[in-house]
């Protein structure tokens, strides 16, 4: 009888478990004059038809762990990176170098490893984050390229894993096309943790990143 | 019967030792051949107390002994476990909370007794390692050749460092079982110890070593990689939860070597005014 309700009694320690969330689908990362601007793609429920509806939250700061304080702090509930499949980031941001911005994002307990990173090309990864409607359709465009091959297949933990062996890596890189669609735009590629010039599909050697 | 404790259940409770380390260990490239030769090296020492054990256990100082050898490997055991359930599950829970919930779980299971807490690793080592297998090949697909590493002189001592985690509960489980069971515990220390090297490999291969030293439980954070289409994507959960039970199962054992002074039975733990009755 003891026995049997201290068994009842043991699950109550992990009462408080519960909480309010907000996912995260989606990431978008810019630079302005040394300050950093995150937006998030919060995954809202709450429509009468129970359809996945995008909404979009931006915070700024000095850094990525500022960002994400930041982005908390704004969010309803608490925020949930282990649904995030994509960042996107411009060109600004990968100008510098990407290393510490992986090994944050590999070491952060929710991110997951399979999360894809992507270079936005002429124009703000904010923009292009917010062109879509619909909840992971970034990702599925990227899921989708990399297995037809027209865009490397670089999830997070590739991405470290290249930069800390030798400081180089390609990266997929979109664009907003004349209709303001996502559109797949060849490959960025970076050396020395940062980015150094764009290849366009068929034309080996590409544009020099300036 | 049930009072018998029957090679296969002593192989499946050595078995748990190493599958136990997988959570914890590191993937460097050396950790794959460290796993395989600390595991080997164990189930030899193993062999060798496991016929020793019966002439250890006729001196009740050296029964004292042993159950006080048994306090350090639980309370590591019980320590890292809650390490992990808060860094990664309970990040709101205080960290004394979940060692007390897992020590009362601990304490609950080994009040059956050695025989019944072997009897039942042995579904526990299949249910776990049914997972590491599957969570391994659902992986084969993205994994990199080109990470692979040959041995290097860190191998010693990796090897070690997986020693001293290894060694003293399965010495104190060794020196404290029936007689006959020491090939038991060479086969269940030798199998447990492939599937350990062989996770570790497939970490080093999906996630790079460099990758994997970024990460607190690189093993546990590579599982989340296998995912079955859109519908199960937290494959970490699935691989977590079978290692925990076979890391439970182990501080069980122990924690019935650290009672059999006063039990003198590897049967169902009763208290003396119970018995008498």
């Amino acid at each position: 009888m003891k026995l049997t309700g201290l068994l009842l009694l043991l699950p109550l320690m992990l009462c408080g478990c519960a909480r309010e969330v907000s996912p995260v689908s989606a990431l978008a990362l810019d630079e302005t004059d040394g300050v950093y601007r995150l937006t998030a793609e919060v995954v809202r429920q709450d429509s009468l038809d129970d359809a996945a509806a995008p909404a979009y939250l931006s915070a700024t700061g000095e850094d990525l762990p500022s960002l994400l304080t930041n982005l908390s702090n704004v969010l309803p509930g608490e925020l949930y990176l282990s649904h995030a499949q994509v960042l996107l980031i411009s060109e600004k941001v990968a100008d510098e170098s990407i290393l510490p911005l992986a090994d944050y994002l590999c070491t952060e307990n929710d991110v997951r490893l399979s999360l894809r990173v992507a270079v936005v090309r002429d124009g703000a990864a904010t923009e292009m984050l917010q062109a879509d409607d619909e909840v992971y359709a970034l990702s599925e465009l990227l899921d989708r390229a990399a297995q037809q091959g027209t865009l490397p297949d670089m999830p997070l933990y590739r991405i470290a894993e290249v930069l800390h062996a030798d400081g180089s890596a390609i990266l997929p890189a979109l664009r907003l096309d004349e209709f303001g669609q996502t559109a797949p735009a060849g490959t960025a590629v970076f050396a020395n943790e940062r980015l150094s010039c764009f290849l366009d599909g068929d034309e080996i050697g590409g544009d020099t990143h300036a | 019967m049930r009072e018998h404790l029957f090679p296969r259940w002593g192989a499946a409770l050595f078995a748990l030792l190493p599958l136990s380390e997988i959570l914890y260990a590191p993937a460097t490239g050396q950790t794959v051949y460290a796993a395989a030769l600390a595991s080997l090296i164990c189930a030899l020492v193993c062999a060798g107390a496991a016929r020793l054990a019966p002439i250890w256990q006729r001196v009740r100082a050296l029964q004292w002994i042993l159950a006080a050898l048994a306090l350090w490997p639980i309370a590591a055991s019980l320590a890292r476990m809650g390490l992990f359930l808060q860094s990664t599950v309970f990040p709101d829970r205080p960290l004394w909370s979940l060692i007390l919930l897992l020590t009362i779980c601990t304490l609950l299971v080994a009040t059956t007794g050695l025989n019944r807490c072997a009897m039942w690793t042995l579904p526990v080592a299949w249910l776990a390692g049914a997972v590491v297998v599957i969570s391994g090949m659902l992986t084969i697909s993205q994994w990199e050749v080109a990470y692979w590493v040959q041995p290097d002189s860190s191998l010693l001592q990796e090897t070690g460092r997986i020693l001293m985690r290894l060694l003293p509960a399965a010495l104190v489980l060794a020196l404290s079982l029936p007689k006959g069971l020491s090939s038991a515990a060479a086969r269940g220390l030798s199998a447990g110890g492939a599937l350990f090297a062989l996770l570790t490999l497939r970490t080093v291969l999906l996630l790079g070593a460099h990758t994997a030293a970024l990460l607190p439980y690189p093993n546990f954070s590579a599982a989340g990689l296998a995912a079955v289409g859109d519908f199960a994507r937290h494959g970490e959960v699935f691989f977590a939860v079978p290692l925990l039970l076979c890391e439970l199962g182990r501080c069980a054992a122990l924690a019935c070597v650290l009672l059999l002074p006063v039990s003198r039975s590897y049967g169902v733990l009763r208290l003396p005014r119970r018995a008498d009755q």
